[in-house]
């Protein structure tokens, strides 16, 4: 009974390769195209459709509130890398941006690897560390006002025990830029630490240990045994903080709203909203948009290269 | 640590680390919570007052009495409170 079925098989086996060649399954298309359906025909609509929108807009002279825009090609394009802001507002994403990756994910990771230890009250410590990440922006932004205040302020008053002045964060741009960053890095903090800590724990303690009876020191242990077994998620994690750390935007409204000085603190994406709903400018906001989703995607096809010639 | 057991002073230096993280995660935290139960002028105090004086909850009444706090939590923020 089951030999025919048997060899049966076997010459089946053997032909399906080349009919799959001769021709498309259809029941296997059809399959395939209702199942990829649903979800493409969202991201169509509400990710590929406003993003092509987004492109179209930043050719137009077009006030938010006029129902009517006129087509100028690529002036608003020239105007972006010919103003005068331009330079202040880029060198100011690239700092805020920079220190925010490094900074939560260098902090992230030392705060990961000292409650991987076994300290008294780690659990507790743990869920502290995560808290501020589910703290609203907004929230964050303004309670952290009362901490930079130059006058009333938390680090005001502690430098003052020391008898140091403290710098004014509200008026000094470069300060500004400053207090800004810090504040997201200490709401972003719990993110990184949370995915490094998973990947400690998920890590091959044994090699750890092999090194350890070897006499590798601590230092040592730590660059050549367990970072890189971290680079998977040392690479995750650079990305999807960089490309949340573009989008800050909440912060920088609740604290200095663009700031002192016109544009202090201004970001690209706080720029994308100030030309579009503050200067009415939708046309030009768009620009700046387009502008900064190619460079987020040059960076993150830097990277994902980057990755691939790492493995 | 199952191959040696950390020496003292790493313990040390541990517990010093984890008391810094709670400071400088918990501090600001503790006084987003504080301030909310300080009046106006409490909060413009120089220097810093740790401890509310006088004591304020009516902060969280007005949250709920003027402001339709509760009806903004059900998110219908679009449709006016009736």
């Amino acid at each position: 009974m089951t030999t025919p079925t048997l060899t049966a098989a076997i010459p089946d086996a053997t032909t399906e390769p080349p009919a799959r060649k001769a021709g498309w399954n259809w029941r296997e298309v059809a399959l395939a195209a209702l199942l990829v359906f649903p979800n493409l025909a969202l991201l169509v609509v509400f990710t590929y459709r406003p993003l092509i929108d987004n492109f179209r807009f930043s050719l137009y002279d077009w006030n938010i509130s006029s129902p009517s825009a006129t087509f100028i090609g690529l002036e608003n394009y020239v105007e972006w890398f010919t103003s005068s802001d331009t330079a202040t507002i880029l060198a100011n994403t690239v700092i805020f941006n920079v220190a925010a990756v490094v900074g939560s994910m260098v902090l992230g990771l030392a705060l990961a690897l000292l409650l991987d230890q076994k300290l008294f009250g780690r659990g507790t410590v743990r869920s502290l560390v995560f808290m501020p990440y589910v703290i609203s922006g907004a929230a964050v932004g303004v309670a952290f006002q009362f901490v930079f205040d130059p006058s009333y302020g938390l680090i005001q008053d502690m430098l003052d025990r020391f008898g140091i002045t403290a710098p004014n964060f509200y008026q000094v741009p470069g300060w500004a830029l400053f207090m800004v960053t810090v504040t997201y890095i200490w709401k972003n903090l719990g993110y990184v630490f949370v995915i490094y800590l998973a990947a400690l724990q998920g890590r091959r303690k044994d090699l750890d240990e092999a090194a350890e009876i070897d006499g590798t020191s601590a230092v040592r242990r730590l660059f050549r045994v367990t970072l890189p077994q971290l680079r998977p998620t040392t690479f995750f994690l650079s990305v999807t903080v960089l490309l949340s750390s573009f989008q800050v935007f909440d912060i920088i409204q609740a604290m200095t709203g663009g700031g002192p000085l016109g544009i202090g603190t201004t970001t690209m994406v706080f720029q994308v909203y100030q030309e579009t709903f503050t200067n009415a400018r939708a046309g030009y906001g768009a620009t700046v948009a387009s502008i900064m989703f190619l460079i987020v995607l040059v960076i993150t096809l830097v990277q994902v290269k980057f990755q691939d010639r790492q493995d | 640590m199952s191959v040696q057991e950390s020496s003292p002073a790493t313990k040390v230096a541990g517990y010093v680390a984890l008391a810094i993280t709670v400071a400088i995660v918990a501090v600001p935290v503790y006084f987003i919570v504080v301030t909310s139960l300080k009046t106006h002028p409490d909060i413009y105090s120089d220097p810093v007052t740790w401890w509310p004086n006088p004591f304020a909850p009516e902060n969280y009444t007005y949250l709920t009495e003027t402001v339709p706090f509760l009806l903004y939590c059900a998110t219908r923020s679009s449709s006016p409170p009736s």
